[in-house]
Parts: C-alpha cells; sequence; structure tokens
C-alpha cells in the first residue's frame, strides 16, 4: 500500500473508509467513529453534505437550500437520540402552519401542527373528510414509531412477507386504513376510497408527491399511512440544511473521525475480493482495514470503481437494471424583498403563514396530468410547490428579505431530448413558474429582487450521484423498493465484493433526509465486523 | 393449576406450554433467539411497584424454550434480539385477556424493538406463541386482577 499524506500529517489508512459525505454517509461514519473505529470520509466536492447543501445562489446574504429543503424526520430517525444531533449546534423550526393548497377558486386548505386546526379547515370543504382525516392521523401516529421501525430503521422487508403478516396479525379487522390490498393500490385510489372532496384529495395527494410519491403508482398506497402519520413534522432547518451536516461533522470530528473534501475516490481498492481502500483522483491511495462504505451511486460504485474487479461483475452486469424515475424537480430559487400575500388569505388568513405551499393542484386530476406530462417529456403547465424558510428562519435572509423556492415537476428533460436540453429552456420556464407563483400572491409580482433556477440536470451536475436528476436516487414504486432496492443482490447494505457496503439513498428506504440507509447499513457491518451494537436498544 | 402471575411457577407454566408444542421445531427459525420483556412499574400493577422494572428473558432454541425467567437487570445489548416494553399494567392486561397483544403492539402502548423483517417473516410463529401466553395460562392475581379501575 502506497503511504500518504492527504493532508499533512493527515493519515493514509483507517479502519473505516466512506466514500461521499452526504448525510447517510456522515451518519454512518458518526456511528463508527463512536464505536471507535478510525475513520475516513473521501467527498469529491468542496463541501460535505451531498444533498444538505446550502448555498448563496442569488444574491449575499440569501442562503437557498439548492437540494434538501424539508426535514420530516427530525426527532424520529434513531440518530437524533444516538448522536445527540440537536446538541451539536443544529436548530430547527416545526411552522405551525405546516403546508397549504391554494385553489383556482382561491380558497384554501391549511395543516397544522394541531390536528383540530387541520380538520377545521379540511371541514370547510367536506365535514367527512375532516373526520376520515381525524380518524387516518390518529391511527396513524399510533403506530407511526413501529412502521418506521419496521418499513425504515431495519433491514428491508419483502412485500410478500409484509402482506402475510398484515394478514396473520389480523390487521385488516383493526384497522380502517391498513389493508393487504393496498399492495395493489395507488395513492390516488386510496384517497378515493376513503375521502370525498376533491380539494381535500388534492392537497392530500399533493403531500405525497413532495415526499416523491408518484400518486398514480401502484402499490405505494403501502405507504401513504406512514405519510400521514410524519404530515404534520416538516421542519426548517435554521440557517439552512448545510448546518445538518456540519453537526454530523461536529459529532463524527469529536469522535476523531475525519471528512476529506475535494477528495474524490477514482477507484476501490481490492485483493482477493475484498474492499481493501480506495484510489483518489490525484493517485494517492487510502487503506481501509476493515471496510469501505459507499454513499454514492451503484453505477458509479459498480460500474466506476469497480470497473475491472472481477468479483462486482454480477452487479454490473444488472447495473442497467436500476431505476429512475422518468420525471425530476425543476427548482427557481429567489431572493424576495417582501414575503408573498395570497388572494386566498381572504378564504383562509392562515395561508400568509403556511410554509409548504401548493400553488395549483386543485383535483387528483391536475396531479395526474403533470405525472402523464412528465412520463411523456412534455413540460406541464405550472402548477409548482412553494416555500418561504424565512417566515420561520432568521437567518437565510438579510433583515426584512426573504428567500423563495419554488419547485415543479417535470420532466427529466424537455421534449425527451438530451439532459443539456434544459439549459435553453429553463429560464423561460423559470419566469412561468414564477407567474404562477405571483398569480396567487400579486404582490410578489414586484418583490423579485433575484433568482437561480436549478434544473434536473443542474442536479446532476453538482450531486453527480443524483443519476438522471433522480433526487430520490432511485425510482419510488413498489417494485424498487424494500428488499428490491436497488437490486435485490444489493438491497441487504452488502456487496458481492467483501467488506464493500452500500450505505446512500439508493438503498432501502429511499431518499430524503431519513439517516437510515446510512443506519441500516451500520447493522449489517455491525454484524460483520462484531461491533458493540451500543446504540440497538437506547 | 394457576399460579400467581410473574412467578417461577407461572414462568414454568409458559415455557412448558411453549414445548408442548411438537410441530413448533420443524417450524421455527434455527438457532437462538432471545426476547426481553421489560415491564416498569407504573403506580397501577399490584405486581411491579412503581419505579421498578421487572425484567424477563424468553429464550428459543431450535424452536424449543431453554430459558424463560426473570432477571435483576436488563440484558446487554449483544445478549438480546427483541425487547418487548411497556408498563407493567399493560402486559398484566393482555395476560388476563383484557387487551389485544397486536393492538397493543401496533397502538405503542408495548414498543418492540428488533428485527422488524424477522418478526414478519415469522408471523403465524410470533402469532401462535402470543396466543399460547394470551390464552392457555392459567394465572392467579393475589393482589387484584386487572382491570384495575380508575388508577388504569
Amino acid at each position: 500500500m502506497t503511504e500518504l499524506a492527504i493532508e499533512p500529517s493527515s493519515p493514509s489508512s483507517f479502519d473505516a473508509v466512506i466514500i461521499g459525505a452526504g448525510h447517510n454517509g456522515l451518519t454512518l461514519a458518526a456511528y463508527l467513529a463512536r464505536s471507535g473505529l478510525s475513520v475516513g470520509v473521501f467527498e469529491r466536492r468542496g463541501e460535505e453534505g451531498g444533498g444538505l447543501c446550502t448555498e448563496e445562489l442569488t444574491l449575499p446574504g440569501f442562503l437557498h437550500n439548492v437540494h434538501a429543503n424539508y426535514h420530516t424526520f427530525v426527532g424520529l430517525a434513531p440518530a437524533f437520540r444516538h448522536l445527540g444531533i440537536l446538541e451539536q449546534g443544529v436548530e430547527y423550526a416545526r411552522p405551525e402552519v405546516q403546508m397549504a393548497s391554494v385553489f383556482d377558486d382561491d380558497r384554501a386548505l391549511c395543516v397544522h401542527t394541531d390536528i383540530e386546526r387541520t380538520c377545521a379547515s379540511i371541514a370547510r370543504f367536506s365535514e367527512r373528510d375532516a373526520e376520515t382525516f381525524a380518524r387516518l392521523k390518529t391511527e396513524a401516529r399510533q403506530y407511526v414509531d413501529l412502521m418506521l421501525e419496521t418499513f425504515m430503521y431495519g433491514p428491508p422487508v419483502g412485500i410478500n412477507d409484509l402482506t402475510k403478516a398484515l394478514v396473520t396479525f389480523g390487521l385488516e379487522g383493526r384497522s380502517e386504513f391498513l389493508e393487504a390490498k393496498l399492495r395493489g393500490s395507488t395513492i390516488e385510489q386510496f384517497l378515493e376510497r376513503h375521502f370525498e372532496s376533491d380539494q381535500v384529495k388534492a392537497h392530500l395527494a399533493f403531500h405525497g408527491a413532495l415526499c416523491g410519491y408518484s400518486t398514480d403508482q401502484k402499490g405505494l398506497a403501502v405507504g401513504y399511512p406512514l405519510l400521514v402519520g410524519k404530515i404534520d413534522n416538516w421542519q426548517v432547518c435554521l440557517g439552512g440544511s448545510h448546518r445538518l451536516a456540519h453537526a454530523l461533522w461536529r459529532d463524527l470530528v469529536a469522535h476523531d473521525g475525519l471528512v476529506f473534501v475535494q477528495s474524490e475516490v477514482t477507484r476501490i481498492l481490492t485483493d482477493g475480493g475484498r474492499a481493501v481502500g480506495v484510489e483518489l483522483r490525484d493517485g494517492r491511495t487510502v487503506e481501509a482495514h476493515k471496510l469501505v462504505a459507499s454513499n454514492i451511486d451503484p453505477e458509479h460504485t459498480f460500474g466506476r470503481l469497480l470497473a475491472t474487479e472481477p468479483a462486482a461483475e454480477p452487479i454490473r452486469a444488472r447495473l442497467g437494471e436500476v431505476r429512475h424515475p422518468p420525471w425530476s424537480l425543476f427548482s427557481v430559487h429567489l431572493a424576495l424583498g417582501e414575503a408573498p400575500r395570497y388572494e386566498a388569505a381572504s378564504f383562509d388568513p392562515d395561508v400568509d403563514r403556511a410554509w409548504v405551499m401548493n400553488l395549483g393542484y386543485s383535483s387528483l386530476g391536475d396531479l395526474l396530468s403533470d405525472w402523464a406530462a412528465a412520463r411523456e417529456g412534455r413540460l406541464p403547465d405550472p402548477r409548482p410547490n412553494a416555500a418561504v424558510n424565512s417566515l420561520f428562519d432568521p437567518f437565510d435572509a438579510p433583515p426584512g428579505c426573504f428567500t423563495g423556492l419554488l419547485r415543479q415537476i417535470v420532466p427529466v428533460a424537455p421534449g425527451g431530448g438530451a439532459a443539456e436540453s434544459w439549459d435553453a429552456a429553463k429560464e423561460d420556464y423559470a419566469r412561468r413558474c414564477v407567474e404562477a407563483w405571483q398569480a396567487a400572491a400579486p404582490n410578489l409580482g414586484d418583490a423579485v429582487l433575484a433568482s437561480a433556477v436549478d434544473t434536473p440536470t443542474d442536479i446532476t451536475r453538482k450531486l453527480v450521484n443524483m443519476v438522471n436528476g433522480d433526487w430520490m436516487m432511485g425510482e419510488i414504486t413498489l417494485d424498487n423498493l424494500l428488499d428490491r432496492r436497488p437490486l435485490p443482490e444489493l438491497s441487504d447494505y452488502r456487496t458481492p465484493v467483501e467488506r464493500l457496503y452500500m450505505c446512500g439513498s439508493s438503498q432501502h428506504p429511499h431518499g430524503f433526509i431519513t439517516f437510515a440507509p446510512g443506519y441500516n447499513a451500520l447493522q449489517a457491518i455491525a454484524a460483520d465486523i462484531d461491533l458493540e451494537p451500543w446504540w440497538r436498544w437506547e | 393449576m394457576a399460579h400467581e402471575v410473574f412467578s417461577p411457577e407461572w414462568l414454568g407454566q409458559w415455557a412448558a406450554l411453549i414445548n408442548s408444542d411438537e410441530s413448533l421445531p420443524e417450524r421455527a427459525p434455527a438457532g437462538v433467539w432471545r426476547i426481553y420483556v421489560r415491564a416498569e412499574g407504573d403506580g397501577v400493577s399490584p405486581y411491579v411497584p412503581a419505579g421498578e422494572t421487572m425484567h424477563l428473558i424468553l429464550q428459543l432454541e431450535d424452536g424449543r424454550c431453554t430459558r424463560l425467567e426473570r432477571t435483576a437487570a436488563a440484558p446487554g445489548p449483544r445478549e438480546l434480539d427483541f425487547r418487548f416494553s411497556g408498563p407493567a399494567r399493560i402486559f398484566e392486561e393482555v395476560t388476563a385477556g383484557l387487551r389485544d397483544p397486536v393492538d397493543a403492539g401496533l397502538t405503542g402502548e408495548i414498543k418492540i424493538a428488533g428485527d422488524m423483517a424477522f418478526l414478519l417473516r415469522n408471523a403465524e410463529l410470533v402469532k401462535e406463541i402470543v396466543d399460547l401466553y394470551v390464552g392457555r395460562l392459567e394465572t392467579d392475581w393475589p393482589r387484584g386482577r386487572p382491570p384495575y379501575g380508575d388508577g388504569a
């Protein structure tokens, strides 16, 4: 093994080498460091965090979350209690008005942290739906801990085992909403079955879409009750999402781990089919005594970093089967001189205090047409969602100013052409997205100080592991989740290359700031290298 | 013959019930599986004083119960595979047949930790063991039988 100094006095060997400093890589690294292992994390970009990326995209002093903006697992993910994340300098705000929909008739529906207020808002559209939602939320809240433990923070279970268990335990008779037939249902069908108001259904479907769930995908209804269980836990990371990455980094460093930025891994070194280290872009090598974990996508891991490793061939041969969705997100980041004031505030003043806004889906059909457009490569008429973090974050904009974020479901490439075709189309489409917001909040006509656009192509340019603008790092479909994700052979976080593990969002459960792939990879690693599982029962 | 709830004799009766099922070793996953029950004294249960904790270990080895006993302290992190924890009153209500154990788990009244995928894959077995516990254990309640009234 070549001796090297990555930085003056930095070591050239570690017990564990992690490829990629996204939040799952940092989470795994922090647990391993707390377990007494020496850990080095190697990151291509200039800052740790991956999707926890905050930059002054528009004007100085305006902090925009380029990628991850919505943190819905705060306090729910085990890492919060095991790593003491909230004691590491990261703070959250949980807006009282979590989200809202403004409809084309200028009525509005708001989801509050207070379920009674949510139900009162729903009741203005349908009293029956308000009662149904109260029952669904109450039921989901009861079992959200068990569902998280079962579906997210543990090795994936197969859908057949899951369905069989539902029947064996007689859950269908106990629950109004959990039933085996959900595995064959779309979220839209679930909503049609239980709710009557078009607007209520549209808002609840919008919430599913925000979570990355295509509401017309068969089988995804299985996960919908879990989404509802945490529908009121959307939180703003104060000072920008990168603060969470910094907190994870601080915990890692406090336990003698190291993060090396601008240190791209170009090869995983092997010896007899076993991972023994990595090679960096500049040719230097780093030894891994116990393990290498890849927090990046399988295509890069097996197609490039292990391009000639015979043990990786079975996976390389199947990389074409790794699934990415045909849709992605188009983002417009805005520096605003004032906060939006919605026309719909005359119907419900709380919309002006809401964080996440649905600006155009008034029926399930509206959302359906956007999914269809994305699959056909057509740009839909913008019906974006919007968020103004500065309403809750005193640190992300200069005094009296606001950051704004617009996001729209779009095809990976407009017209079904090359990804680069976004470069020519993006400014005009961004203008149309802003106009859609201004139509709902006319005061924004004079409030936009500057803007910056982030297309699906830009997502991949910045975060290369998000292949084809795939912000969830793998399609969210029932046959690409659980023990099928990203391929059945990789689903338990182990790989055919001994002591090489997968720990990123391409693994179960999926993307979003869940900490789960890193945490779940830890379980496999702990079993294999006989780590004391100090976290397991805390 | 009925024995006092949580007494060594009562636990012995439960172990014997598990081992009376001769088909269990054929259907159970191989190996040793250790289940830890942690019942917290909640001020209502007359059997686990308030502020105290009852620790109970059930060990299955190739489908046979090889250990079922109360212990003085919680097992170490390497000494268990599953943990069921909750207020003592809830466990007693389940024992008395007043509360459905699946409902108690589903609603979080009894918290379940461990390899949930394993539990789901072996759902029929889990259900059978739970049913044995709930339906066929003869139990004596010398300090009062649940429900315990207003304190509950």
